[in-house]
């Protein structure tokens, strides 16, 4: 049941997103966007010491950069 | 000209600007250098979970990085990133006692490691398209890893919408450092494979978000060389674990500005499910508030919960058919959540950071509860100061 919550989670909110309340932003009108806060990573050192960490802690990984290259093995 | 074609030349103009896509990975227009320390603390473990019933000390490792970004041309970009880590103390060895009053016997308290981390990363752009190379390599005195990463992305033409495709190969080569009492395994190799797409797109003139699909392979030595296992009727014996494991993510990234608080909201969600019968989501929030134009602080919150893998135990009570043994608290059902807050100051081209996170592990959040707590599951504070440089 709880796979089930989390899959929904991941699935479904996006497509609720997207679908709802999509609308033209035109160039000049992404200022907002553009800010450095609003960045996938902000700090993108800091992000990769975390996903390093959390890499050699728990079972589970996005795995899609190599800052969770290493052992890990303590 | 008409109105028509003023407008379509000032989008035009427009979208040639940085930071207009939508929050695509832009190629670097100005050289940055990014300088980081960070200090991970482990809580020890107490007295009542060890076999020598006294209170263990468990790793710290300092990490200090090197991260420098610089345009190359108009449409191509390079960074370099170095990272060295030192680490000391304890850590899980093999498990004693009965399933409800396991006992823990911890590494010699004088293992010392270091490992140092290199990468380097190109992009070039070419209109909509932008691809990427990123080589890598991490060593360590028991663990070499050499990583290769390729990587394509396309924005479409009004950079409303992007998506990535992207491989990478990993190379690991494993020899074991030997400690009294144990044969640890030395030339072992370990393949890793990853896939992953994601697609980004602007919702409104606030809001943003992305989702990423991910699936790796990984093969050969997958054990953790540094873990033994009691099995009754065997002895000890190495922990051991199937040589291949299929992963598979799916991920969804969020992000909000609100103008009337300055302040944006990031939200991540993962799920990631192995073959191995592990699964776990992970929910993620932070708050990047801007208090002026210079101070901005950044509480986040991080909730992880997982199941164990089918050959996990904490105490194994038999010998398995098939071999595989472990009680790595990394394999057990548990959750963690992490509090963190990060204050960057701004001053001209600089800028300070500090941060504070602090992870907290619990059996009772984990997705399975047909097992006691693992007594090597971890707590730990990291804290980290920052400077960055922009020119």
């Amino acid at each position: 049941m709880k796979y089930l919550y989390s899959i929904t989670i991941i699935v479904f909110l996006p497509i609720a997103l997207s679908a709802c309340s999509t609308t033209k932003v035109n160039p000049w009108e992404r200022d907002n966007l553009a800010r450095p806060e609003m960045s996938w990573e902000p700090d993108a050192v800091h992000a990769s010491f975390k996903n390093h960490t959390y890499f050699s802690k728990e079972a589970a990984t996005d795995r899609v950069s190599t800052s969770g290259s290493g052992c890990g093995c303590n | 000209m008409n109105n028509k074609n003023v407008l379509k030349s000032l989008t035009s103009i427009a979208l040639t600007l940085p930071g207009v896509g939508a929050m695509a990975d832009q190629i670097a227009t100005e050289t940055s250098i990014n300088l980081r320390h960070y200090q991970y603390g482990e809580d020890p473990m107490p007295a009542k979970s060890t076999s020598i019933n006294e209170e263990v000390e468990r790793y710290d490792i300092d990490t200090n990085y090197l991260k420098i970004v610089t345009p190359v041309k108009s449409d191509m970009d390079f960074s370099f990133t170095y990272q060295a880590e030192t680490m000391t103390g304890a850590s899980p060895w093999f498990l004693t006692g009965s399933v409800d009053q396991a006992k823990q016997t911890m590494t010699g308290a004088s293992i010392k490691e270091e490992r140092d981390f290199l990468s380097a990363t190109t992009r070039l752009q070419r209109g909509l398209h932008q691809v990427g190379v990123t080589l890598s390599r991490s060593t360590e005195n028991d663990y070499d890893s050499n990583t290769l990463g390729l990587s394509y992305q396309k924005d479409n033409d009004d950079k409303s919408t992007t998506y990535s495709l992207g491989i990478e190969y990993s190379g690991d080569d494993i020899n074991a450092i030997q400690q009294t009492g144990a044969i640890r395994p030395r030339g072992k190799t370990k393949n890793t494979r990853t896939l992953f797409f994601d697609y980004s797109w602007i919702i409104n003139r606030n809001s943003v978000a992305k989702v990423a699909f991910g699936y790796t392979d990984i093969s050969g030595y997958i054990s953790d060389p540094y873990k033994m296992v009691l099995v009754p009727g065997v002895g000890l014996v190495n922990d051991s674990r199937p040589d291949n494991k299929k992963q598979k993510n799916a991920s969804f990234k969020y992000r909000h500005f609100l103008p009337e608080l300055n302040s944006a909201l990031h939200f991540n969600a993962l799920y990631y499910k192995d073959d191995w019968n592990v699964a776990s989501y992970t929910l993620e929030t932070a708050w990047y508030f801007n208090l002026s134009d210079q101070l901005q602080i950044a509480p986040s919150y991080r909730y992880y919960a997982q199941s164990d893998s089918f050959f996990y135990r904490n105490i194994y009570e038999e010998a398995r058919d098939d071999g595989y043994y472990s009680t790595d608290y990394r394999l057990s059902s548990f959750g963690a959540t992490t509090i963190g807050l990060a204050a960057t100051y701004r001053l001209d081209q600089f800028a300070f950071s500090l941060s504070y996170e602090r992870y907290k592990s619990d059996v009772d959040k984990g997705l399975d509860n047909d097992e006691p707590a693992n007594v090597g599951l971890v707590d730990f504070d990291v804290l980290g100061i920052g400077l960055d440089y922009v020119f």
